[in-house]
C-alpha cells in the first residue's frame, strides 16, 4: 500500500508543490523576495519532471508540442496571463499594506484600552511611586511622582481616557519596549 | 512582517511602534506583489480580513445614513429644542450678538452682588417696569448662562463665529459644534427662579436686549406680555 503510494508521481509531485507553497509563504511573511521568487521559479521548473501532471495543470498541450511551440502558441495567452497576474499583485499589495496597518492600529488601540483600565493605571502609579523612591536624581524622582500621582487622579476619574497628564508616560510606555 | 515590527511582539504590545513607512518595506511589498497567490492563503488564514472590511463597509454606511437622518431631523430638532443652536453668524451678526450680550450681562452681574437690582436704574419699585418690546432672544440667554465673567461672556459662542473678514466675497466655511448644556449660574438661576422682590414675592426675570427685565416681552401676535401679572 505504501509503495503503491510513494511509486504514485501525483502524490510527490502534488506534495512538492505544498512544500514548495510553504517555503513561499515563509519567505513571504519573512520579508525575502528573493528567496520567495527563486522558490517559485524552482517550483516552475519542477512541472517539467512531472509530465503526468501537465493535463491537471492545464498544461496539457505540452504533450503534443515542444515548449518553444507551445510558447509561440500561447504567448498572447501567457502575456495576457502575466498582466493580470501582475495588476492582481499590485492590486494585492495595496490592499495588503492597509490590512498591515489596521491590524497596527487596532494592537494599538487594545494596548492602549488595557494599559487605560483603572487597575492597570493604580498599578502603573504603584510602579512609578517606587521608581521615585529607588531614584537617586531629583529631577527624575520628580517627574516619576508627578506621573504617579496623574495616575492615581485618573485611576480616580474612571480611567479610560488619555489625558494630557497621562500623555508622557503613555508615550514612554510605548517607546520604552512597555518599560517604565 | 515588517523587520522592524514582530507580529509576535506587536500583539503583545506596542513597543517601538511607528508609522509604517512603505519606502522602506519595498521588500515586503514586492514579495506580497509577486507571491500574492500564497499571500493571499496565508492573509486570509490568518490575519482575517474580512473583519476590516466589514468594520469598514459597516462604518460608512452608517456615516452616509447619519449624514441622511441629520440632513432631515436638523428643522426638526431646531423646532423642539428649547435653547436652539444659534445659526452658524457672519462677522457683522456676531458682533452685534456680542454687543447685546455684554449688554445684557452686565446688569446680571450687578444684580448677582446686590439683589434685587432687576428693576433699572431709573425705574422706582413702585412704579410700572419699562416696556420691553423686542422679544426674547435665546441665544443670547445661551451665552450668557456660562461660568465666566460677564466681561468674557462673548467668548462662549466662538465656534459659531467664522473666521471671515467682513469684506470677504465668499462666505468662508463654517463650523459648528452641538450646544452643551449651560451650567446654571446667575443669571440663568434668576431667570429660572426670578428675584425676590420688596412686597416679598418672586416675579421672574426676562432677558432682553436692554438687559434683564421683570417684564416678558410682548408677544408680536397677541400683542400682549405672557404670564403678566
Amino acid at each position: 500500500m505504501l509503495d503503491d503510494i510513494l511509486t504514485i508521481e501525483s502524490f510527490w509531485f502534488w506534495t512538492l508543490m505544498i512544500v514548495q507553497s510553504g517555503l513561499i509563504i515563509w519567505f513571504v511573511e519573512e520579508a525575502n523576495p528573493v528567496a520567495a521568487v527563486l522558490t517559485l521559479g524552482t517550483s516552475v521548473i519542477s512541472i517539467a519532471f512531472f509530465p503526468s501532471q501537465w493535463e491537471s495543470i492545464g498544461l496539457g498541450g505540452l504533450h503534443e508540442l515542444s515548449l518553444p511551440d507551445w510558447l509561440k502558441q500561447n504567448a498572447w495567452v501567457l502575456l495576457a496571463c502575466i498582466g493580470c497576474y501582475v495588476v492582481i499583485g499590485i492590486v494585492w499589495a495595496t490592499f495588503r499594506w492597509w490590512v498591515l496597518v489596521r491590524e497596527m492600529r487596532d494592537t494599538y488601540e487594545l494596548n492602549k484600552a488595557e494599559w487605560l483600565a483603572p487597575g492597570n493605571l493604580r498599578s502603573t502609579a504603584r510602579q512609578l511611586q517606587s521608581h521615585a523612591e529607588q531614584c537617586s536624581e531629583t529631577a527624575l524622582r520628580e517627574k516619576y511622582l508627578q506621573w504617579s500621582e496623574a495616575c492615581h487622579l485618573a485611576a480616580a476619574e474612571g480611567g479610560n481616557r488619555l489625558t494630557q497628564e497621562l500623555k508622557p508616560i503613555w508615550k514612554e510606555f510605548v517607546t520604552n519596549a512597555s518599560r517604565l | 512582517m515588517l523587520p522592524d515590527y514582530k507580529t509576535g511582539r506587536a500583539r503583545n504590545g506596542v513597543d517601538g511602534l511607528t508609522r509604517p513607512d512603505p519606502r522602506e518595506q519595498t521588500a515586503q511589498i514586492v514579495s506580497w506583489a509577486i507571491c500574492w497567490p500564497w499571500s493571499v492563503v496565508w492573509t486570509f488564514c490568518v490575519y482575517n480580513p474580512f473583519r476590516y472590511i466589514g468594520e469598514f463597509v459597516l462604518r460608512e454606511i452608517q456615516t452616509a445614513l447619519y449624514e441622511i437622518s441629520q440632513s432631515e431631523f436638523t428643522g426638526i430638532e431646531r423646532d423642539l429644542a428649547l435653547d436652539p443652536p444659534p445659526f452658524p453668524l457672519r462677522e457683522s451678526e456676531a458682533t452685534e450678538r456680542q454687543a447685546m450680550v455684554k449688554q445684557a450681562a452686565a446688569p446680571a452681574s450687578e444684580n448677582q452682588a446686590s439683589a434685587p437690582a432687576v428693576p433699572p436704574p431709573e425705574s422706582q419699585p413702585d412704579q410700572a417696569p419699562e416696556q420691553h418690546p423686542a422679544p426674547v432672544d435665546n441665544s443670547a440667554a445661551v451665552a450668557i448662562a456660562t461660568d465666566e465673567p460677564a466681561e468674557d461672556a462673548p467668548a462662549a459662542q466662538p465656534q459659531m463665529m467664522p473666521q471671515q473678514s467682513p469684506d470677504a466675497q465668499s462666505p468662508a466655511p463654517v463650523t459648528w459644534s452641538p450646544p452643551q448644556p449651560a451650567p446654571v449660574n446667575a443669571v440663568s438661576r434668576q431667570q429660572l427662579h426670578g428675584v425676590k422682590h420688596a412686597d416679598g414675592m418672586y416675579r421672574p426675570t426676562y432677558l432682553s436686549p436692554n438687559g434683564v427685565s421683570t417684564e416678558p416681552a410682548i408677544d408680536p401676535w397677541t400683542q400682549k406680555r405672557p404670564h403678566s401679572q
